[in-house]
Order: C-alpha cells, then sequence, then structure tokens
C-alpha cells in the first residue's frame, strides 16, 4: 500500500452503489471523494486534487462523457475510467474518444489494478 | 444503420424514383406526340383527297350536265336571227315618217339554260324603210316592202341581218366557246356550291378518312369569306373551324376566285389519340404508382425498423444499468465484508447486509415490472373483477408512495369529490395504476412535487385526475409516451430512471376496465393525467 493514500474522483448517481463502492474503496486504503449528481462534478473536480477519476456514465442531468471532456480542459493527464453497464460498441468508442483511459463495463472495480493508473 | 447512410439511402431512392418518372414522362410525351403528327398528316392527305374528289365529282357532272349535249345554235341556216324578237318601240309622225327599233336576240344553246345572249338591236326610219311586212309565220323574217322615199324603189323580202353579221356572230361564238365553256362551268359550280351537298362532302370525307384508317367521328363545314356557313356540327362551335388546322381550299384553280375552304374538326380528337396509347400510358402510370407505394412502405418500414431498434437499444442499456448496479453493489458489499478489517465488526456487517438485501428486492421489483409487462403483451394479465371504491383505492396507493414522497419533500392533496366512487374493478392493477400515474409525477418533478389528486362522477363512471407541477413535456411526447419503452429522457443523461412501460402499463389497465386515458401537459409547466373508469366495464365505451 501506498504511504500517501491514492485519491479517487467518484461519481456516481446511485446512492447505495456509490455508498458500497466508497467504502470498498476506502477499507482498501484509497481515500475517495463521491459525487452523486453530474451537475456538480466538473466543480467539486476543480476545488481538490485527485490522482483518478472514476466516472458513471449515466447520470442526472449531465452525462459521464460530458464531464470527462470538461475535466480534460482542467488537466490532461489524470487517469479517467468510466464506470457502466454501457457496453455497446460505440458507446466505449465515445469513452476513448473524450479522453477516457479506461472503460470499465463490469462495474467490478478491479482493485489491484487501480494504482498502476497513477503515474 | 447511421443517419448518413439512411439519409444517402433515401436521396438515392428518390433521384431514382423522380429519374423513372421523369424519362416515363418524356417518353410519353413523345409517344403521344408522334401519335398526333401522323394524325395529322393522315388527315390533312385525306382531307385533300376528299376536296379532290368533291371537286373532280362537280367537274364530272358539269361534263355529263353541258359539254355532252350538243348546244343549238341555229334553228334553220337562213333565220340566223333565231330565238326572239321584240318590237322595241314603233313612232310614226303626222308627215308619215315612221321610226321602229327591234331588238333580237341570238341564243346559242338550249333556250332558257344559255345564260349566253347575243343582243342586237335594228332600228328602221321612214328613211330607209317604207313599209315591213312581218311574217307570222316564220317570225325571224321581216320583209321590207318599201325603202327610203323611193316608194316601192325595192320592192321584195330582204333579209335584216346582213350576212357579215352573221359571220360576226359565228367568230364571236368560235372566240368566245371555251371561255364561255369555262364560264359557264365555273358558274355552275358556284351556283352549285351555294347548295353544296352536304352529304356528298360527308361521303367523301368518310371515304378517305375510312381509308387513312382513322376512325374516330368528325365534324365539318364550309367556311366562305372566312364566315362559317353551313357543314355539319353538334359539338364544335363556329369558332373551332376557324381555328381548326385541318382545312383545304375548294375549287383553288377556278378563274372566278371565291375563298371556299372546307374545315373539319375531330372534336374527340385528344381521346382518340390517347386512346389509341390507353395501353402504354395505363401501364407506366401503374408501374409507376407501384414503384412509388413499394418505395414509400419500404421507407416506411425502415422508419420504424430504425424507430423499434433504437427503442430496442435503448431498452436493453436501461435494463442492463438497472440491473447491473444493484448486481455490483451486492457484489461489492459481499467483497467488503469479506475484508479483514470489516469481518470482525458486527454493525458494518450487518450494514453491508442490510444493503445487500436493499439491492435485492429491488432487483426483484424489477424483475417483476418486466414479467408484468411481459404478460400483458401475451394477453395473459388476470383481472379478478370486484365492486370496490376507488377512493379507498387512491388512499392506499397515496400511503404506499408517501415514503418516496417524503424523501423529496413532496406534497399531495386529495380532492376526492365523486359522490359515487364505487365501481367495479381489479384492487391490485388499479393500485399499480395510481402508483405508475404518482411515480411518474414525483420522478418527472424538479425540487420537492407538488401533487393534486382529484375525482369526480360523470353519469357513467368516475373521472380521476392526477396533476402535477413537474417539467411537463411537448406535444410529439405527449403522443408518444403510451408506447412501450419509450422514455422522455434519452441518451446518456440518466435523469430518470425506469424502463418505458409504466404507462404502457397504465394504458393496458385502463384499457382492460374499458376506460379511457388521457394527457394533458405543457413543457415547464407541469402534467395532468385524466383517467375515466366505467361503474362496470362493460358500461364503457
Amino acid at each position: 500500500m501506498n504511504i500517501k493514500p491514492v485519491n479517487i474522483f467518484l461519481v456516481e448517481d446511485d446512492l447505495s452503489f456509490g455508498s458500497v463502492l466508497k467504502s470498498y474503496l476506502e477499507i482498501n486504503d484509497f481515500s475517495v471523494d463521491w459525487v452523486d449528481d453530474g451537475k456538480y462534478a466538473v466543480d467539486h473536480f476543480r476545488r481538490g486534487l485527485f490522482d483518478i477519476c472514476i466516472l458513471d456514465v449515466m447520470l442526472p442531468h449531465v452525462d459521464g462523457f460530458t464531464i470527462a471532456n470538461e475535466i480534460r480542459l482542467i488537466n490532461n493527464k489524470v487517469p479517467i475510467i468510466f464506470l457502466t453497464a454501457k457496453k455497446l460498441k460505440d458507446d466505449v468508442l465515445m469513452g476513448y474518444g473524450v479522453g477516457g483511459d479506461d472503460y470499465i463495463q463490469s462495474l467490478l472495480i478491479p482493485i489491484s489494478s487501480l494504482p498502476r493508473y497513477v503515474q | 444503420m447511421s443517419r448518413k447512410k439512411f439519409i444517402g439511402l433515401i436521396f438515392m431512392m428518390l433521384f431514382s424514383i423522380v429519374g423513372i418518372i421523369w424519362v416515363q414522362l418524356i417518353w410519353i410525351r413523345n409517344a403521344i406526340k408522334i401519335r398526333n403528327d401522323s394524325f395529322d398528316a393522315w388527315v390533312r392527305t385525306s382531307i385533300n383527297d376528299a376536296a379532290q374528289s368533291i371537286e373532280s365529282s362537280r367537274k364530272m357532272s358539269f361534263f355529263n350536265d353541258y359539254l355532252l349535249k350538243e348546244p343549238i345554235e341555229h334553228v334553220n341556216e337562213d333565220a340566223v336571227i333565231s330565238g326572239y324578237m321584240n318590237i322595241e318601240s314603233y313612232s310614226m309622225g303626222s308627215d308619215g315618217n315612221f321610226s321602229l327599233r327591234i331588238t333580237n336576240q341570238s341564243v346559242t344553246g338550249n333556250p332558257g339554260e344559255t345564260p349566253v345572249i347575243i343582243t342586237h338591236d335594228t332600228t328602221f326610219t321612214s328613211d330607209s324603210v317604207a313599209y315591213i311586212v312581218t311574217s307570222t309565220d316564220d317570225p325571224g323574217s321581216i320583209t321590207i316592202i318599201q325603202s327610203g322615199d323611193v316608194v316601192a324603189n325595192n320592192v321584195g323580202s330582204v333579209y335584216v341581218r346582213p350576212k357579215e353579221f352573221i359571220e360576226w356572230v359565228r367568230r364571236r361564238q368560235d372566240e368566245f366557246q371555251n371561255m364561255s365553256e369555262q364560264m359557264i362551268s365555273e358558274v355552275y359550280q358556284w351556283e352549285k356550291t351555294l347548295e353544296l351537298d352536304n352529304q356528298a362532302i360527308d361521303y367523301a370525307l368518310k371515304r378517305s378518312l375510312m381509308f387513312s384508317n382513322i376512325q374516330t367521328p368528325f365534324e365539318f363545314a364550309l367556311i366562305r369569306n372566312g364566315v362559317v356557313t353551313e357543314g355539319t356540327y353538334k359539338q364544335s362551335s363556329k369558332n373551332d373551324f376557324l381555328k381548326s388546322n385541318y382545312q383545304v381550299r375548294l375549287f383553288p384553280d377556278n378563274l372566278i376566285r371565291q375563298d371556299l375552304v372546307l374545315s373539319v374538326v375531330f372534336p374527340e380528337r385528344t381521346n382518340y389519340v390517347l386512346g389509341s396509347m390507353v395501353g402504354i400510358l395505363g401501364g407506366s402510370l401503374l408501374f409507376s404508382l407501384i414503384i412509388l407505394a413499394t418505395f414509400a412502405l419500404s421507407l416506411f418500414f425502415i422508419i420504424r425498423q430504425k424507430k423499434i431498434s433504437e427503442m430496442k437499444s435503448d431498452f436493453i442499456n436501461n435494463m442492463t444499468h438497472e440491473f447491473k448496479t444493484p448486481i455490483s453493489t451486492i457484489s461489492l458489499a459481499a467483497d467488503t465484508i469479506t475484508n479483514s478489517k470489516v469481518i470482525g465488526d458486527e454493525s458494518s456487517i450487518r450494514h453491508f447486509i442490510s444493503m445487500i438485501k436493499k439491492e435485492n428486492s429491488r432487483m426483484n421489483k424489477k424483475v417483476e415490472t418486466i414479467l408484468q409487462i411481459a404478460s400483458l403483451d401475451k394477453k395473459e394479465i388476470e383481472f379478478r373483477f370486484e365492486k370496490l371504491s376507488l377512493h379507498t383505492v387512491i388512499e392506499r396507493t397515496v400511503e404506499i408512495i408517501e415514503i418516496l414522497l417524503l424523501q423529496r419533500n413532496g406534497t399531495i392533496k386529495l380532492n376526492l369529490n365523486a359522490s359515487q366512487p364505487d365501481i367495479y374493478g381489479d384492487h391490485d392493477h388499479l393500485i399499480n395504476l395510481i402508483n405508475n400515474l404518482l411515480d411518474n409525477a414525483i420522478k418527472y418533478s424538479e425540487g420537492a412535487p407538488e401533487i393534486l389528486i382529484e375525482t369526480k362522477n360523470n353519469e357513467k363512471g368516475i373521472i380521476m385526475s392526477v396533476t402535477d407541477k413537474g417539467i411537463g413535456m411537448s406535444k410529439s411526447v405527449q403522443n408518444r409516451i403510451f408506447e412501450r419503452f419509450y422514455r422522455q429522457a434519452s441518451g446518456n443523461v440518466h435523469d430518470v430512471k425506469g424502463f418505458g412501460l409504466g404507462l404502457n402499463y397504465a394504458l393496458a389497465i385502463v384499457d382492460a376496465h374499458k376506460g379511457e386515458i388521457k394527457v394533458d401537459s405543457e413543457p415547464g409547466k407541469g402534467s395532468r393525467f385524466v383517467v375515466f373508469l366505467p361503474f362496470k366495464p362493460e358500461n364503457g365505451k
């Protein structure tokens, strides 16, 4: 485990899944900032310093791809992972198109691989 | 199929069909033109033939009537002045002087029929003639008894006409022989054409048109000096004849010019020409229509298929999201529990287990919804109709939904004014129906939902309305909300969760109760769903 905790920026609108995922990641020694509405996501990102972004695609008001685009305007280095059930080919390509680094389709986060996104 | 390809396909189809129709139109136009031209050519030839035959028949009758009959020139050789003799004037003075004028008319040809008359006046005076004796036996001879002052100086019979005069008459006759024949012929014709036999013209036209194989009725008229005089016309106006393309001059070689034109009109010409092409025209029109119909149908099917596939992919996307979320939550919760830091902490374990249970029941509810709609689809849905109070049903549903409403700080107001709330209906399905309407009212409200439920009676049943002050919807959305899988929110913005089945189900329930469901909405102002339920389903619409 790293001495300095990895800061994760999580955008997920489902309250149950969001809370469980947050607990799960925290138990695994990550620090998690969780936003449950796309509307506030970019503002929140601006205020913090994050090592990884995990974004849901289907969100209220603003979708994940749009958020990723805006994050890329602010920071073009932070790894972005899309976290969604959407697995149609177009969506995956779109995910990479807007500057995503990975597209996790199963929603099952491979904890062990998360640190490798961090430089 | 991508949108670009689809538009390209439509464009290609449109382009080709327009091209096909265009080419066909050109072909048809050319064919009609050729037909018209050949018709015109045949008609011109025919009426020229007819005019010639009319003319030649006239000539023949002239020859028959005149030339072949020998004109009677002189009654006898001696009496040159045959014909008539009139005493025009006679005067006698008291001194015995007198004056006598005699008009002789020399007639060639048969008297009465021959118009050429040679007139010669002879005047006798007392200077030259003393006595004249006329013979009643021979009106051509006059006997001069006394000539001049000398009485009986030249007694005896003399002919009034000198020999030279007879010669002169003969010469004149010869000179004008040909001309007079011609004149006679023409005058005769001119006279006869005044009463030009319609039947003869009709016959001539009919015969020559028949030879040209033109079998449409015709009408003709004679145009004399630019005025339509006579003919057989019923359908056509006089103007038609003046403007007709089919005109021919009659007797063009005559010396006495007369502007006589035979004009023919075919009142059914257009129909005749088109009629001869009816097969080609009809076939081409039919096939064009079939192509057009096929085009429209395939376009319709493509668009419908596209819509269905869009809705399907939307639904699948939606469903996977709806199921994957609880599955992932459960899986993550289980993973968390097994973590060494949590496994000893009982309160944490309880928390995660309650989470797992909650997600489980959530999934269960979703499966129920899908099964419900599947059974609706197969018409397997079972209804148990019983007498119930709609007000009770509404109140029970409100109780169920209250927790959801509280989470959103919403309020609900009931104005249950129906004096007769009892209807025959299925309790569970009615609860689901009202639940779906209330669920939508909450889902599609921004901020705290404000919901109003009202009921009132009409003579056949109860009218229930559910009004919210939510985001509302446009007319085009209103038209589609009862469609299965249709959801207002689409794409990746996931404002409102659901399968797009709720209102489709509601419609099915209302239909089963023989009621009606309508929506009235304005974007930004809210929606109002009005449900009519009859007292008994059999009394419904």
